[in-house]
């Protein structure tokens, strides 16, 4: 991946073709028609413009903005959920769910959680365990179509501190840049070196090898690079630098000159956006050395953020005026956080895109990249593609589909003993409820079965089982596919400041406090947008007749009570050899086989389980006691039982796969605290808020987020504004800049 | 020569992400069972035997059905039962005819035999069309507009027959079409046309006063049957739109 061998290759068009020179044109007729014939088969056909197509639907990627970067244990994480998806030519082509996953470095997961996205953005608050130890977290997010097309999930490091935790000490000494970080080995015969600032960035020099320019330090000053090459003086073998991008040179400059004191101030924006390499040349253009970089500062940045003041006090109101760069430029959606600065080494959505798409040029398990310029400065940064660690959950037997309505859960049905896939089987979906509902799935050819999830099936205990006779049921396994394995990572990209320690004891004080005046940072809110309609899976709507047990004397099992007082149901047969059958309430005649019967809406394999229950057990006996036919299946009548306790009490069954439930965004909104003139001047409660402002959801008017005002507390200290979010592009942007409180 | 070689590599590589696209195809099998709605109802077991068709067409015509909860089933073989008010739906995996739950339904297109016109059903709401069954009524949409006409495609009862059948006498019912217009003015409001009249046509727009009348009079609209009362409604539909 580097600038000299792109030059050297040969365009592939103009290449000759050794292989078709020498073959005679019959032979090449002969390909063709083979080829054409191979193309008309299955699986090479062409499918038509349907809009809900894996072909027409776009590549997505996500985006994740969290209110800060360091939290403590038992603190909510507020995060904005951006996806992106190409070209989408609407939002019915996108995924409509998105997952969420804040894991351990082992990999195993802390919270996790299913987001309904609303307009592809969904926000909420995750809740961290307050028995976490102090440690680096991963926060993951992926859809299922980003599972499927291979894309990187969206990753995100942040820090999770526990302030009762002994281990608080090792964590900041042992995640302290090292020599590994500070003076990397050589790569391809270059070595460099970084030398830490003040502000948790980097002074790069990099050692050319060369007597005529033994190296060149790259440092960013407030908000130009400035790259001083350090020369002898005498030896005038060194020509120029050049920055290049994408091939093309995007700055160059003459260092022939015997001038020492010499530095070159540069705009990063002026360089753009992504892959860039800082070549040295030689006398004879020759390439003395070239360093592979990545600058993370948009070539054309968005929006500007404005302040009415640079220092505030205590409890003042704040007034924030966004500006866009470019008139052309359209803000879709955008969030914006204000929080104590943390003494963490830069790790907004810069630093993200890059552990995504930096490792598009790498070869596998490759050092790529040496270094990143982010709005901070510059770092130290050897990503590598490591294929394995991108989703090790995938099971690939079974085939995972777009989400683009609901969330589609899937398992396979295998044999019990060789676990050959089951193909044709037919699997029930049903929730614990008042009223019977399914949804059925037959098996595909790899024993994969689908269901669609709608909100009907949250806060619902909800089964799947095979449809098969009790005696056969032990030949059979159902697996159903975990969305949330284990996700390790490998921490890259934060290195904590040498202030650190400071920053977290002040943190932990500030918890004491808030946990002494029982502060808290946010309100629960009822209901959260795109959870509201739903469809029931009805099974039917209208039984043939409906009994209530408390109508009739006591009876004592399913036999007494078919007979006694359920129209048309019959239990025939004595002790362990009975059988329901039920009659046809239109034409008065037993229906052939055997009716299928519901336990509090699930599906019940055996009727013996369920023969021993009285009419103190059952509430309702509903019976549609007709020929049903339900898709493809036709059931000879239908039994629902429901206990009406609420209790879901059902029959064992060793098939019956309980799904798991998973868990639900907190439905939480940030407490932005507003001041009036009485309580600024009287403090009464001590404000100490590390996270002054948090919206979600900023207005935007004619493509520029409106202005937004909130209140410093009473926490002195440098404060960093930020604002990310996506352009109608579906570019994503961020900015940001510093206020103080004194 | 050149183009054998080009064509050689596009199929190539056609080939080559033939994988992908045999996946590419699983992966749409699935999302078209996912959106595919389940159709469900009564199995049909018992026949009624009649003088006359119970049927808006006999014999099976392919259609679409619209679901209330928003999905649509495509090409199902349906048949419309004016006398039950029932819709017919000939499930392929099983054979059986399903009487498909009336709440299931919002509305149905048919296929008109021998022609390329599909008529479309919608449901009602019981009230308007005197109709008892609670899940609502299936009528015929004529016109959609300000003013819509609907027609209830309703086989009545007329009469009794005596035929013989396996050398015995049976008396059965004798079924025929007895049509019910019915009229949605703006804002929701429903009216019965009870006499095909022109008059009785315009007693139902008393707001149009005499510009309906005349306008039906130029056209020598005489209201008389049932394309006269489609172009009725068109011209009252004019009428109302050139007013606002």
């Amino acid at each position: 991946m580097t600038i000299s061998r792109r030059q050297d290759a040969t365009p592939m068009s103009i290449r000759p073709s050794g292989l078709t020179d020498r073959l005679p044109i019959m032979r090449q007729t002969y390909i063709l028609l083979l080829l054409l014939i191979f193309a008309k088969l299955p699986g090479y056909s062409y499918y038509g413009n349907s809009p809900l197509q894996i072909e027409n639907l776009p590549e997505e990627e996500i985006h994740v903005h969290t209110d800060k970067d360091i939290y403590f244990a038992g603190d909510m994480v507020f995060f904005k959920l951006y996806l992106r998806s190409g070209n989408a030519r609407s939002h019915a082509h996108s995924s409509r769910v998105a997952y969420l996953s804040v894991n351990g470095k082992d990999g195993q997961p802390i919270a996790r959680h299913e987001v309904l996205l609303n307009s592809q953005t969904a926000y909420g608050g995750i809740m961290l365990p307050d028995t976490l130890s102090t440690a680096l977290l991963t926060l993951s997010a992926w859809t299922s179509k980003m599972l499927i097309d291979d894309t990187p999930p969206f990753r995100k490091q942040i820090v999770a501190v526990n302030r009762f935790d002994a281990g608080m000490a090792g964590f900041i000494s042992e995640n302290r840049p090292g020599k590994e970080i500070l003076a990397p080995p050589s790569v391809q015969g270059l070595r460099t070196e970084f030398i830490p600032s003040v502000n948790g960035t980097f002074a790069v020099l990099l050692y050319t090898g060369k007597g005529c320019l033994p190296y060149i330090r790259l440092e960013k000053e407030n908000k130009n690079i400035v790259i001083t090459p350090e020369r002898t003086g005498l030896d005038t073998s060194c020509r120029e630098i050049i920055i290049a991008r994408g091939g093309r040179v995007v700055w160059r400059e003459n260092v022939s000159s015997t001038d020492t004191t010499v530095s070159y101030s540069i705009e990063p924006g002026d360089l753009g956006y992504g892959h860039l390499s800082l070549e040295l040349k030689g006398q004879n253009n020759e390439n003395v050395f070239e360093a592979c970089w990545y600058n993370m500062i948009p070539a054309t940045p968005v929006i500007d953020i404005f302040t009415d003041k640079e220092a505030y006090g205590q409890r003042e109101r704040v007034l924030l005026n966004f500006r866009k760069q470019e008139e052309m430029t359209r803000v879709a959606s955008a969030s914006i956080s204000v929080v104590k600065t943390e003494s963490l080494l830069h790790n907004g959505p810069d630093i993200r895109q890059v552990l995504q798409r930096a490792t598009e040029g790498c070869g596998d398990n490759m050092p790529c990249y040496r270094f990143m310029l982010t709005a901070e400065g510059f770092i130290p940064a050897e990503l590598t593609k490591v294929a394995s660690e991108r989703y090790p959950e995938l099971q690939p037997e079974i085939l995972i589909v777009p989400e683009l309505r609901e969330p589609v859960i899937s398992g396979r049905v295998t044999t019990a003993g060789s676990n050959e896939p089951v193909s044709g089987a037919t699997i029930f979906l049903s929730a614990a409820d008042s009223i019977a509902n399914l949804q059925y799935s037959k098996t595909r050819q790899d024993g994969s079965f689908y269901f669609q999830m709608n909100e009907y099936y949250r806060q619902k205990a909800s089964y799947v089982n095979l449809f098969i006779p009790g005696e056969e049921a032990g030949r059979y396994r159902i697996t159903v596919r975990d969305k949330f394995a284990p996700l390790p990572f490998n921490p890259l990209s934060i290195v904590p400041h040498e202030n650190i320690g400071n920053y977290l004891e002040e943190a932990a004080m500030i918890r004491r406090v808030m946990q002494a005046y029982d502060i808290r940072t946010y309100h629960n809110t009822p209901d959260i947008p795109g959870y509201v309609h739903y469809s029931v899976p009805f099974l039917y709507r209208v039984p043939t007749h409906r009994i209530n047990t408390s109508d009739y004397i006591p009876l004592d099992n399913m036999t007494e009570i078919a007979n006694e007082i359920v129209p048309d149901l019959r239990v025939r047969g004595r002790g362990n050899d009975i059988s329901p059958v039920v009659i046809c309430s239109r034409t008065r005649s037993y229906m052939p086989g055997l009716p299928v019967f519901f336990m509090n809406g699930v599906y019940v394999r055996n009727f013996a389980d369920i023969a021993g229950l009285s009419s103190d057990d059952l509430a309702v006996v509903e019976i549609l006691s007709v020929p049903w036919s339900f898709g493809s299946i036709r059931f000879n009548g239908i039994v629902s039982l429901f206990d009406g306790k609420g209790t879901e009490k059902l029959p064992a069954d060793r098939l019956r796969t309980e799904l798991e439930t998973i868990p639900q965004l907190e439905r939480v909104t940030f407490r932005n605290i507003k001041y009036n003139s009485r309580e600024r001047n009287d403090p009464g409660i001590p404000d100490m808020r590390e996270t002054l402002f948090w919206e979600p959801s900023a207005l935007v008017d004619e493509g520029t987020p409106e202005d937004v005002i909130f209140y410093t507390g009473d926490l002195k200290g440098s404060y960093t504004i930020i604002i990310e979010g996506v352009t109608t592009e579906g570019e994503p942007f961020s900015g940001r800049t510093k206020i103080s409180v004194n | 020569m050149t183009k054998y070689s080009l064509a050689i590599a596009i199929l190539s590589i056609k080939l080559s992400t033939g994988i992908v696209y045999g996946q590419s195809a699983d992966i749409n099998g699935v999302i078209k069972d996912l959106n595919e709605p389940v159709l469900y109802g009564e199995v049909l077991n018992h026949h009624f035997q009649a003088v006359g068709s119970q049927f808006f067409i006999d014999g099976w015509s392919e259609g679409n059905i619209y679901h209330e909860k928003g999905g649509v089933s495509r090409n199902k073989m349906l048949q419309y039962n004016g006398y039950k008010d029932q819709l017919y739906w000939l499930n392929p995996s099983t054979g059986d005819i399903v009487i498909l739950d009336k709440n299931l339904v919002r509305k149905f297109t048919i296929k008109m035999p021998l022609t390329a016109d599909t008529v479309t059903f919608r449901k009602i709401e019981p009230v308007r069309t005197n109709n008892h069954d609670p899940a609502g009524s299936f009528v015929q949409v004529l016109v959609e507009d300000e003013i819509s006409l609907y027609v209830m495609r309703k086989i009545d009862n007329t009469g009794e027959r005596t035929i013989v059948q396996n050398e015995r006498r049976v008396t059965l019912p004798v079924l025929e079409p007895r049509p019910v217009y019915i009229i949605r003015h703006p804002g929701n409001r429903y009216t019965n046309l009870h006499r095909m009249r022109r008059q009785s046509f315009i007693n139902l727009f008393p707001e149009t006063g005499n510009r309906l009348r005349d306008a039906l009079q130029e056209k020598r609209n005489r209201v008389r049957n049932e394309k006269e009362l489609i172009e009725a409604v068109v011209i009252a539909n004019q009428i109302i739109k050139n007013e606002q």
